[in-house]
């Protein structure tokens, strides 16, 4: 028996021993240091866990940051680091424990209302005074989305390219049937219809468009196109309860179009099991599909991306960009992203608000966040025709986890050289395959573009039924959808009805009467 | 006789059936993870292989926070199934007496604690203010002792004669020797049973590392594959609006499936032995 | 009295750590299942918020997901009861069988192997072996000039589908806790039956059984203490747009409204209500095993 208890104390112990050294690996800057007298902030980062990326709270660009700012203003930074695919519950453990980090931000609008109604926020009103560069280069229009009452409750980033939506099909298919670009939602339908016949391409079970469960996405172009084009402000505001646009007029026979592509055999008949994107994604690349609608630069995202690996199966394909889809007014309307993005929050229980905001500002110095968004020439990225072009595969302590590292460069979303064609520019130059291909995409989602009005008035009834109503939406599309032509309005008016009892219709009143209150 | 033999054969053929079932989803991935990614896209890759491609494995050796967190995630296991073990029998031992004054009153306290958790947020403030939160015993401590593992040993020492018992204490043998001398080495494979559900559960989980944990060091393996395997929902990568995240291939997804399992499965034969340590003499059951 | 105590001293003893966790690390936190009848602010904390009463019971007794997730998750979990508890102990009994040492060790590995695998992966595999028309299956039975079924599709395939995955997933592994227990049958008996000329069926039924019958019963009452259980991944996973009225439960109802929608009191309420209801099928399986003169849990 001795003997077996010295087997367990020295297992214990050499159990401890490696335990400590594991552990010990790697270090990283102490979260919330108070270093007492010190001007000093903690900055929130996202760790977004990707193979091959540097520490997000001890890197290059993090030891560039905190030497830069202690020289220029005097300011001590510290990151903290949040999983992203945690970032609400973590900043809830944060908030409540009162150890949230200065400079904090979220993607979530409710969970800001939240934060703002629970007093979780400091005001930051007062602190904008000295921070002309922020101010400036953000403009009237971005810090409005982030006050709240007649406070600035939050630093709204500024997007800088806001186009969203485009159409893309395959021009090698129509070529061989001798069909020319769509330019009206009639051609187009003429053009799956007949691609869906003929089948150019011998391919087997040929998908003329591809969609996902999030139907009001992936058909965004087609089915906004329906919408009355003189749709006033005021309609848009009401009826758009929960982001949702079913209650636009016109929408409904936008669906009712999809109905009867549905049952032409028109639409992928299993898209209503995609719950993300990448199966619709494959069957454009593998080149089964004809036609897709997502982000005007979607197909050229996260190399290879869905462009280059059709380009690889299918070397004669040829996916453009088109837009089709006319409404009333022969225009072709889309929506466009909110000039706003991320929401950058200062907690209450904060010690040096002021601090955050001055960061913020130095942030916004177009030296500093140039620096942070190329890096290094010739190790991150190298000038092409005058524009810096990042370097792919960067691994190590200069991997930017982030595109242009907006992790760090928060209050920006996008990379901004200061005139808009240079920044569309740079934006199609990551893509070296198909510059000339994205740069028209990017032309057509700004073109006819609208924009949601930006009233930043909490909504009450809708916050706590947002989820409910989201799942409510995708289900009722799909549904009406897949139904049987005759059943269409059957389906989708008790849809819309269920929907409207589950919080919508008092969420749509709620909205007319913030609307006559702010238009007295 | 002969119809002994059909029943053998008869069972041999369905379990090979059953490890079929189990095994082809899983050859399935560990083919994939060896794939390019062009044929996992063409749908061409069913149970070979196809353009054979090592990158993904290449690239988890060459990233050193893969193999360093493998490691931890080891040692970790090891440290926390002793633990728990240790713990547990702690806890059993005596809940399983049949004289134990209190007893019904402790099983109920302790049964309790299974149903009613308290949430995220006050086990996040309750680890702050215990100082435990980014050190590695907060994924050690507060989850050391499984109720329900502890109520199937519970179970088990009360299945064992008190005659053994009584003959011991009669010798002048005190509670601890008993456990020790008695208990213990009867117990060997529900001991061993229960070391398995400790450290796969330890190997397995992660959501304490999502709450509590911000250094990477102390990632485990789990976690980091959870990490991979979570892209952002679209809803989410719709509100960024950009090409913040680069998008993990099927092939990569699969290698670190293997790599976070395979390890398991290799220890997990050299533990079976004591699976089948038999009765030991005496224990006849009542 | 004192007799007694001295008697139990060292049981006592050995206690104090388990119960000390147990104080620490479960019961100081639950005191915040408060939250349920509060209006939590994050600031003031769990003490400091204002009182609610009985307001978000209200909300979530008045919405009509809420009743139709309790309803999915009776059925669902129930199905698993019935369908996914006898399985593993059959097999275990079968694999006792098993007479070359080497192949039971290999099937048991074998079987394991699913239950290491995330939800994530098996709805991935799922969907590429069910799919309506793209999966493997389905491309088989047309090809046979059958008509493809719908284990995706149709809200009672679905649950088919979901109760059958799981069985996939766990059935090796819940095997473990089975056959640790028929170990520890005295071989013996297995002899003496032998002698008197019982075949397998009966050896099986009056041996194998009974032995492991306190296992059994053991198992069947947590299980029950389960059925309102908050697995996640599984549903989460699997989830289909269209057949939310069987697809969603509390766990994926909490998660959209708690997390997503960031109501914590309201989570914190159903959370409680779960959790009373899984405490009363508890204490019923444990009386009903009691008056049947087995061991409860207490």
């Amino acid at each position: 028996m001795k003997k077996r208890t010295k087997k367990w104390l020295a297992l214990t112990m050499t159990g401890t021993m490696l335990l400590t050294m594991f552990s010990g690996c790697s270090s990283s800057t102490q979260a919330g240091a108070d270093t007492t007298g010190k001007n000093s902030i903690t900055v929130e980062v996202f760790d977004r866990g990707t193979p091959g990326g540097s520490d997000p709270t001890n890197n290059f660009y993090t030891k560039w940051i905190q030497e830069k700012c202690l020289a220029d203003i005097g300011l001590e930074v510290n990151f903290v680091s949040v999983p992203r695919t945690e970032e609400i519950p973590r900043l809830n453990n944060l908030m409540a424990a009162g150890k949230a980090p200065d400079i904090a931000f979220t993607y979530s609008i409710p969970t800001f209302f939240n934060f703002y109604k629970n007093g979780a926020l400091a005001d930051l009103t007062p602190y904008l005074e000295n921070a002309p560069d922020l101010v400036d280069f953000l403009g009237k229009d971005v810090l409005d989305r982030g006050e709240v009452e007649g406070k600035q409750m939050a630093i709204p980033a500024k997007r800088v390219l806001k186009g969203k939506f485009s159409t893309y099909i395959r021009k090698d298919w129509l070529d061989a049937l001798n069909l020319s670009l769509p330019t009206t939602t009639q051609e187009y339908y003429e053009a799956l219809v007949a691609i869906k016949e003929q089948n150019p391409a011998g391919v087997s079970n040929v998908i003329p468009l591809t969609l996902t469960s999030d139907v009001a996405w992936r058909a965004g172009p087609l089915l906004q196109s329906f919408v009355k084009a003189d749709i006033t402000e005021e309609e848009l505001y009401v009826n758009g309860v929960n982001e949702s646009y079913m209650l636009m007029p016109g929408y409904k026979e936008g669906v009712r179009f999809l109905n009867k592509m549905y049952n032409e055999g028109l639409i992928d008949p299993e898209f209503s099991l995609y719950n993300d994107d990448n199966k619709s994604d494959d069957s454009v690349a593998r080149g089964q599909t004809a036609s897709l609608m997502h982000n005007w630069d979607w197909p050229y995202r996260s190399a290879p991306g869905i462009y280059n690996n059709l380009v690889q199966n299918v070397s004669e394909a040829e996916l453009v960009p088109i837009d089709p889809f006319d409404d009333s007014n022969g225009t072709h309307r889309k929506s466009a992203y909110d000039p706003s993005g991320i929401r950058i929050i200062v907690p209450s229980t904060s010690k040096n608000p002021e601090g955050a905001v001055q960061y913020l500002n130095w942030l916004a110095k177009y030296e500093n966040r140039y620096f942070l968004q190329t890096g290094v020439e010739g190790e991150t990225f190298e000038m092409v025709d005058g524009l810096p072009v990042l370097k792919e595969g960067v691994t190590g302590d200069k991997a930017m986890n982030s595109l242009n590292n907006i992790d760090y460069v928060t209050i920006l979303n996008g990379f901004d050289l200061g005139d808009e064609d240079k920044n569309i520019q740079y934006a199609v130059n990551a893509y070296p395959n198909a510059s000339e291909l994205a740069e028209e995409a990017y032309h057509i989602s700004m073109n006819d573009a609208f924009y949601f009005p930006g009233i930043n008035t909490p909504i009450e009834s809708e916050a706590p039924v947002g989820s409910t109503l989201k799942e409510k939406e995708k289900a009722l599309l799909a549904n009406a959808i897949m139904a049987a032509v005759k059943d269409f309005d059957k389906v989708w008016d008790d849809g819309l009805q269920d929907w409207l009892n589950s919080g919508a219709e008092e969420a749509r009143k709620e909205r007319q009467q913030i609307w006559d209150s702010l238009n007295k | 006789m002969k119809k002994k033999k059909i029943g053998d054969w008869i069972i041999i053929i369905f379990f090979f059936l059953l490890m079929l079932v189990c095994l082809l989803p899983i050859w399935n991935i560990a083919v994939v993870s060896l794939s390019s990614t062009q044929a996992i896209i063409n749908r061409e890759v069913s149970f070979i292989p196809i353009g054979l491609n090592l990158d993904a494995y290449r690239y988890i050796w060459a990233d050193k926070s893969f193999v360093q967190s493998l490691g931890f995630t080891a040692v970790l296991t090891v440290f926390c199934t002793v633990l728990s073990l240790v713990m547990t029998i702690l806890c059993a031992y005596p809940l399983a007496q049949r004289h134990l004054e209190g007893k019904k009153g402790i099983n109920i306290f302790i049964v309790l604690t299974m149903y009613f958790s308290a949430g995220a947020i006050p086990n996040y403030l309750l680890m702050q203010s215990l100082n435990l939160l980014d050190t590695v015993w907060v994924l050690i401590v507060p989850n050391c002792l499984s109720v329900f593992n502890m109520i199937i040993l519970k179970s088990f020492f009360s299945g064992i004669p008190e005659s053994l018992k009584e003959s011991a204490k009669l010798d002048g043998a005190g509670d601890f020797t008993i456990l020790r001398h008695i208990y213990l080495p009867l117990s060997k494979s529900i001991l061993a049973t229960l070391a398995l559900f400790y450290a796969v559960g330890r190997w397995n989980g992660f959501t304490d590392i999502a709450m509590y944990i911000t250094k990477p060091s102390y990632y485990t393996i789990q976690y980091k594959l959870y990490q991979i395997l979570n892209s952002l929902t679209s809803v989410d990568s719709h509100v960024e609006g950009m090409a913040t995240t680069a998008v993990t291939g099927e092939s990569m997804k699969a290698a670190t499936v293997m790599f976070a399992t395979i390890p398991i499965l290799i220890v997990y034969p050299w533990i079976q032995k004591y699976f089948t340590a038999g009765v030991t003499v005496g224990a006849v059951k009542e | 009295m004192k007799k007694k105590l001295s008697r139990n001293l060292g049981l006592y003893i050995m206690l104090i750590l388990p119960i000390l966790f147990f104080i620490v690390f479960r019961y100081v936190p639950m005191s915040n299942i408060v939250v349920a009848f509060k209006d939590y602010n994050l600031i003031l904390g769990t003490w400091k918020s204002p009182w609610a009463g009985f307001k978000y019971f209200k909300q979530a007794f008045g919405d009509n997901s809420f009743w139709n997730a309790l309803k999915n998750t009776f059925v669902l979990n129930g199905l698993d009861l019935v369908i996914g508890f006898p399985v593993p102990i059959i097999l275990a009994i079968l694999l006792n069988e098993l007479v070359s040492v080497r192949y039971k060790r290999i099937v048991q590995t074998v079987l394991y192997m699913p239950h290491f695998l995330s939800w994530i992966i098996i709805s991935g595999i799922a969907f590429q072996i069910f799919a309506p028309s793209t999966g493997l299956l389905n491309q088989f039975i047309t090809s046979f000039g059958g008509k493809p079924i719908p284990f995706l599709t149709d809200a009672a395939h679905w649950v088919g589908t979901y109760v059958g995955l799981g069985l996939w997933q766990s059935m090796g592994w819940n095997t473990i806790i089975y056959l640790a227990a028929i170990t520890s049958i005295d071989p013996t008996l297995y002899e003496a039956a032998e002698i008197d000329g019982a075949g397998r069926f009966a050896k099986m039924r009056n041996i194998t059984l009974p032995s492991i019958s306190p296992t059994i019963i053991t198992m069947l009452i947590m299980n029950l203490g389960r059925i309102l259980s908050t697995e996640f991944d599984r549903p989460w996973s699997l989830r289909n747009t269209r057949l939310q009225d069987v697809a969603d439960v509390l766990s994926t109802y909490v998660y959209r409204l708690g997390i997503r929608d960031n109501r914590i009191a309201l989570a914190t309420a159903v959370g409680l209500f779960q959790s009373v209801v899984c405490v009363i099928f508890l204490v019923i399986a444990n009386q009903v095993a009691k008056k049947f003169g087995e061991d409860g849990i207490w």
